[in-house]
């Protein structure tokens, strides 16, 4: 039997035998392991997988990286830093079977001389390219501080680790698979699933999936992985390896529905085994049960203008953490370091000000982390070689901390001084790659669940005519503070009852006035963990990317719109 | 991979010189040759299965920028990267040109294809699409004085336009960079054209310190000479200043004075998508269906009937959709329209959108052959053309200046800028989206008072079907892909929220 026919037959068997065989197996060499079996591909077997023809943990980069710093030094930096990044990406769909692969290496250099930074980037790993980059930033530096006038930049001390190494915790990296393997796997699970959804009602013709899935399949896997390196003059060499798995997979079923596991289709920092380890046709046939047992959707009508109490779901109140205080707490943005590229801060242009005062009702405390397990944003030294901390931005609705780096730590003092805090950088210096400068982004977030056990649909209840907002697109002002959202779906509420699904609702919100107008918050087991958040700045724009763990909350009084009225 | 000098590196420690006495290294240069492409090339192909129906997308670049807050230079960098995508049974991205990992980028994904559909299928006869080369037209994208500038001139040129932020008490933030990129497309029988090319862009803005004021300006073209860095900074500071302690108006309908720019953000949703920022994406992004005045894909409602099946007869071709005095345009030969002369293997061509208010041009996707063959005839049938998404548009002989159009302006706001705008509608192509960085009430023909930023939604169809008068086309703030926009007065135009944010 061949193996394709293999997996055909064996994904319709029961639901516990029919996966196991297909789990894809750890490539045993860089080859495609299948490749000899093809006549055809005798001219070509050793392909290498463009993913791996570079590896940054090679006892040579390490050299590199320390030679490079010695050229900084050397030129004159009173402080420099190097980061290099080996950035890989592989897309796989169950259809069609073109593989979508990306490998990038960048080199960079940061260089302080007198209060002033230059910096300079290279694709090219070499040691004369090294030097010369590094010489470079050091000259802009140079150059900058005799052009300018004054500025002073304290980085403080930090701890200095010599050798560290710390890696994604990983069960299998998803780039040690065979990728025949995988797709076979993907072709097989898509399989498996629309036998299932057959076999309870569902249409086998795929005509109504959208023409975007069809054209990219519906069961998407991406994995990322990010090796990098930093050394600094302070001492630090740090590698660490990041590994991101993103799935995405839908099941139409019924009705034009299309069925997804909650939370799952998120980026996770995690291996294959975020795949593998999820009972996936067991979910699956969870959500189909719920499918079918479910009341059909409300019918439609168009949104009624008005002041209504809204219940936002975990999902939405993660959007709107990450286009409120997720940007507005960037200590950077709020004195107008931003201000010629996405903006400034409602809570500026005197952050220190802000803190310590009333910013959000007091059952709402938001925390930010790099520690949180499966966060995108999670790492054990930052893009500076610090160990970042958890810590408060708002506690029990009072505004506690900033974001900030090295540079910006001391802008706090007094602040941290007053509060018993070491004045030391909260390690949220971060940039994409090597081929971006290091700016301040933003970490995970965590909006912490309110006490007891309330979930969405015990909000609901509490709605004598509301709405419930599930999915947005939301759009913050360039100070954070007012923003428009396009509800995708909105439903109205009426005594605790969902009565009718809101078409073309939608919002105007304010940060300040809707953090304090929540009157209530899910609780623990409410709570979502959803990444794929970016936090964008700077000039050319950079985006980097971090999670969010919420849930849902009921707000007061929220003015709903409906834009499309003057287009019909 | 790791380039071979990599081997030899001196030991890490204890070779360091005095930094007087360090030796030069030879700079490499900013993007890659036109040999080097050559070489390239050659390499793929020789390296594919099937190398007539392999694409291989080449880019290098650099760039040296300034960018600047508070008063002071934040950062002086320099940045060069380089670009290659195998597209064939798949896609690969690598910015590595070594032996290795080139083929790695070719083999890969043949080996996969070949594992679910057995052999391949013989190569082509002959390379899908190629041009000829004198299809291509001579653009204007290369200046010495964009790419001899030094880091020392563009700190000397930022500290100055700081400087008078700052005598006047004001926030400067700012960004200046200059760059350059290697592009490159393959004619028929393997050669190549090279098409180098300088980009330059400046802007700032600059605040009132207690954050009550916000002016904004930039300006970008291929040619540094052409950008007049010390009069941004005059606008900055004189919109800042008078931008400060603003007062409410109500949100409604108002007679707008649209400056350039204004005008460039409202309307260039109708020729780019998010997608798009640069030519690298352009190239990239060419399958994807992201051209307005599209006939057959996503914005086609704009221009075609609302509700029919999308054929060429059921476009508006030959009708008149915005003001008549108002003419949308592309001249490759433009200076100040210059940009890369083809579009994958694609020639770009002079295009007239829109004469006199009538459509009498749609823009195809250029990788749909058969589409563009059998619907458009490219490159005969006029009707199709390439968008570059370079455009120009002019109201002709009507001339205003901004002057004149706040004189002639009973009641009206002037908008400096808008931001963020986005797509709420399809059809109406109704779009959301914030003024920012100066606007002010105009009462009786005079500028009377700094206003509150607002949110609108509007159509820019519609705001062109409103213009009352058009001033001349200029540069507007626009990198990597240049535009020519008037300032236009436009009446009923439909703010609905206030933006209390400055």
């Amino acid at each position: 039997m061949q193996r394709r026919e293999f997996v055909r037959a064996s994904a319709t068997a029961s639901t516990g035998v029919a996966l196991a065989f297909t789990t894809p197996r750890i490539r045993s060499s860089r080859r495609l392991t299948r490749s000899s079996s093809s006549a055809a591909t005798t001219a070509a077997t050793t392909a290498l997988d463009p993913t791996s023809t570079t590896t940054l943990r090679d006892p040579r980069v390490r050299a590199l990286a320390l030679r490079t710093i010695d050229a900084a030094r050397s030129a004159g930096a009173v402080y420099a830093d190097v980061r290099l990044t080996n950035t890989m990406s592989r897309q796989m769909s169950n259809a069609p079977h073109a593989p979508q692969e990306t490998a990038n290496l960048g080199l960079s250099v940061r260089a302080l001389v007198n209060g002033y930074w230059g910096w300079a980037a290279t694709p090219t790993l070499s040691t004369d390219e090294a030097v010369r980059v590094a010489r470079l930033a050091t000259q802009y530096a140079t150059l900058s501080a005799s052009r300018g006038k004054p500025r002073a930049v304290d980085l403080g001390t930090i701890p200095v680790v010599h050798d560290g190494d710390w890696m994604t915790p990983v069960k299998v990296d998803p780039f040690t698979l065979d990728v025949v393997d995988v797709y076979d796997w993907l072709v097989g699970i898509d399989r498996h699933l629309h036998d299932i959804a057959a076999s309870r009602g569902a249409p086998a013709s795929s005509a109504w999936i959208p023409r975007q899935d069809r054209k990219e399949g519906i069961m998407v896997l991406r994995f990322e992985k990010q090796e990098r390196v930093f050394a600094s003059t302070d001492g630090n060499l740090l590698t660490q390896t990041i590994i991101v798995t993103t799935p995405n997979f839908k099941l139409p079923y019924r009705n034009a529905v299309s069925l997804a596991i909650p939370d799952f289709n998120t980026p996770v920092q995690a291996g294959w085994e975020r795949v593998s380890e999820t009972p996936l046709v067991d979910l699956f046939i969870k959500e189909m049960d719920k499918a079918d047992a479910a009341p059909p959707p409300p019918p439609p009508k168009p949104a009624e203008v008005g002041r209504y109490d809204m219940v936002f779901s975990a999902r939405a109140m993660a959007q709107f953490l990450s286009g409120t205080f997720g940007d507005a707490t960037q200590l950077d943005r709020t004195l107008g370091y931003e201000a010629n590229a996405t903006g400034t801060s409602y809570l500026g242009p005197d952050p220190i000000k802000r803190l310590g005062g009333a910013v959000a009702a007091p059952l709402v405390t938001i925390t930010a982390d790099r520690s949180t397990p499966f966060g995108l944003a999670t790492v054990k030294w930052d893009d500076e070689g610090v160990a970042p901390v958890d810590f408060p931005l708002v506690q029990q609705g009072m505004l506690m901390n900033y974001q900030t780096t090295r540079e910006q730590a001391p802008w706090l003092a007094q602040w941290s001084q007053k509060q018993g805090q070491p004045v030391r950088s909260l390690g949220c210096a971060m940039a994409p790659t090597a081929q971006e400068i290091t700016m301040q982004h933003t970490p995970n977030l965590m909006l912490h669940p309110g006490e007891g056990t309330a979930d969405v649909e015990t909000l609901i209840q509490d709605l004598e005519h509301g709405v419930l907002i599930d999915g947005m697109s939301l759009q913050m002002d360039f100070q954070c503070l007012d923003g428009y959202c396009n509800a995708l779906q909105a439903t109205e509420i009426r005594a605790g009852k969902r009565v009718a699904t809101l078409m073309g609702a939608g919002m105007l919100l304010r940060a300040d006035t809707f953090w304090k107008d929540i009157q209530a918050l899910g609780g623990a087991s409410s709570t979502s963990y959803l990444g794929g958040f970016q936090s964008g700045k700077g000039e050319p724009a950079q985006y980097t990317e971090y999670s969010i763990g919420a849930v849902p909350a009921r707000i007061k009084q929220l003015a709903l719109i409906n834009p499309l009225r003057k287009a019909s | 991979m790791i380039a071979e000098p990599f081997v030899t590196m001196s030991p890490p420690h204890g070779d360091s010189l005095p930094s007087h006495a360090v030796p030069p290294v030879p700079e490499p240069p900013r993007f890659l040759s036109e040999d080097t492409y050559r070489a390239l090339f050659a390499q793929v192909r020789a390296a594919a299965a099937r190398p007539n129906m392999t694409n291989i997308m080449l880019d290098s670049q650099w760039r040296s920028d300034v960018r600047w807050a508070r008063n002071r230079t934040t950062v002086a960098g320099d940045w060069r990267n380089i670009g290659v995508v195998v597209k064939g049974e798949g896609e690969v991205f690598t910015n590595q040109i070594d032996r290795t990992s080139l083929e790695a980028a070719v083999h890969w994904p043949e080996q996969i294809m070949r594992h679910f559909r057995g052999p391949l299928a013989p190569d082509a006869d002959a390379p899908v699409t190629r041009f000829e080369r004198k299809l291509f037209p001579a653009t204007y994208i290369w200046s010495d004085a964009t790419y001899t500038q030094s880091q020392d001139t563009r700190l000397q040129i930022a500290n100055h336009l700081i400087a008078s932020a700052e005598v006047a008490g004001m926030l400067s933030a700012g960004y200046l960079s200059v760059g350059a990129h290697g592009y490159v497309t393959e004619l028929p029988d393997h050669r190549i054209l090279y098409a180098p090319r300088t980009a330059a862009q400046c802007s700032m803005t600059v605040r009132d310190p207690e954050g009550t004021g916000s002016g904004w300006a930039g300006v970008s073209s291929y040619d540094w000479n052409r950008i007049d860095a010390e009069k941004l900074a005059a606008v900055a500071l004189d919109k800042c200043l008078k931008s400060r302690n603003p007062v409410r108006v109500e949100p409604g309908r108002y007679t707008v004075v649209m400056e350039p720019q204004a005008t460039f953000d409202l309307v260039v949703k109708l020729w780019r998508n998010e997608m798009n920022v640069d030519y690298w994406d352009l190239f990239k992004n060419m399958n994807d269906s992201t051209l307005p005045f599209h006939a057959a894909q996503t914005r086609r409602v704009t221009v075609s009937k609302y509700g029919e099946a999308v054929t060429l007869r059921s476009t508006k071709l030959g009708e008149r959709i915005i003001d008549p005095r108002l003419n949308i345009s592309f001249d490759p030969i433009d200076p100040d329209l210059g940009c890369v002369p083809f579009i994958g293997p694609y020639p770009i061509r002079p295009v007239r959108w829109v004469t006199n208010g009538v459509l009498t041009t749609l823009s195809f996707p250029p990788s749909l052959d058969v589409w563009t063959r059998m619907q458009v005839g490219y490159p005969v049938d006029p009707r199709g053309a390439l968008n570059s998404q370079c455009f120009r548009i002019d109201g002709g002989a009507h001339v205003t200046s901004v002057d004149d159009m706040i004189a002639t302006t009973a009641r009206g706001l002037l908008v400096t800028r808008f931001w963020g705008v986005q797509l709420l509608d399809v059809p109406s192509v109704l779009c959301t989206g914030m003024t920012r960085d100066g606007l002010w009430l105009i009462e009786h023909g005079k500028i009377t008072h700094p206003v509150t930023n607002l949110r609108f939604t509007e159509s820019p169809i519609f705001a062109l079907n409103q213009v009352e008068q058009v001033g001349a086309p200029v540069p507007v703030f626009s990198p990597e892909l240049p535009a020519l926009l008037p300032p236009l007065k436009v009446r009923d135009f439909s703010f609905t929220s206030l933006e209390d944010a400055v």
